[in-house]
């Protein structure tokens, strides 16, 4: 059964918001566009995302083109770290669906350096995680509920070291 | 629907009201429907052996006075809105919406 569309952005407390002014700074209670699943296959509903490049002090929405199926997004810290910054979105769904895509999250390999690649839902759950010294990376394939209020996902990056820096693909699905 | 005979022989035939049942009857028994004309109020037309039961006037798609017929519901219009399908693809529906 069609579900009608929330959006066109949403919060954890109201599910019919405009696009903010300025893209939120941290991924908490941030302001996130609504997406129909991971579809890229609609003009009047194109797939939007938050790139948080610096926590706290960059960060920017994206459109994916229509019919674009896949995004990519880099990331630098010049600063020698990653302490929360990432792709987030919410979506809607009417049924259950694969959300895949790929990263790579380098930490260089001093000693202590980290790095680590998470995915999160709004409650702060982990959906999928990968840790190591000095770095990480491979496809994730998970699955995400069909939801009619607005539902948060957040690809989180950690990491500490000389040489942090990253890489996240996310696959849209085009076509029915 | 055949018309009910009139009671002519008979000591029946001596009772007039019976007649007269009869044919308020007979005018029910062969009543019409017609819809009437733009904003032409409802009634019913009773006649000896024939009855029209006339509707509320017919309503064009602008009008807003609640009069039935073809139009839109009073106070609705057509909007179109986006959903998600059944299928997870986006779509649109045409709803009739009404402020509240």
């Amino acid at each position: 059964m069609a579900i009608l569309r929330a959006g066109s952005f949403a919060n954890s407390t109201d599910s019919f918001l405009d696009e903010p002014a300025e893209a939120p700074l941290n991924p908490d209670g941030a302001t996130l566009p609504v997406n129909c699943a991971n579809y890229s296959g609609s003009s009047d509903w194109s797939w939007k995302y938050l790139k948080i490049s610096t926590v706290g002090s960059a960060s920017e929405f994206f459109d994916a083109a229509k019919d674009q199926t896949t995004i990519s997004e880099n990331f630098i810290n010049d600063g020698g770290f990653f302490e929360g910054e990432g792709l987030s979105f919410s979506y809607q769904a009417s049924e259950d669906f694969t959300f895949s895509g790929s990263y790579e999250v380098n930490a260089g390999d001093q000693q202590g350096s980290f790095a680590t690649f998470e995915i999160l839902n709004g409650a702060d759950q982990s959906l999928f995680s990968d840790t190591d010294d000095t770095s990480v990376s491979g496809d994730f394939s998970i699955t995400l509920p069909a939801a009619t209020v607005p539902y948060f996902v957040f690809l989180e990056l950690l990491a500490e070291g000389d040489g942090v820096d990253a890489t996240v693909d996310v696959d849209l699905i085009a076509s029915t | 629907m055949a018309a009910i005979n009139k009671v002519t022989q008979g000591s029946l035939a001596k009772n007039k009201k019976l007649n007269e049942v009869i044919e308020a009857i007979n005018s029910i028994a062969n009543m019409s429907v017609k819809q009437g004309a733009e904003g032409e109020a409802p009634r019913f037309v009773f006649a000896k052996n024939k009855s029209e039961l006339v509707t509320s006037g017919a309503a064009t798609g602008d009008d807003d006075d609640g009069g039935g017929g073809g139009g839109l519901p009073s106070g609705f219009a057509e909007e179109t809105l986006d959903v998600v399908n059944s299928d997870n693809t986006a779509g649109q529906r045409v709803f009739l919406t009404k402020a509240v």
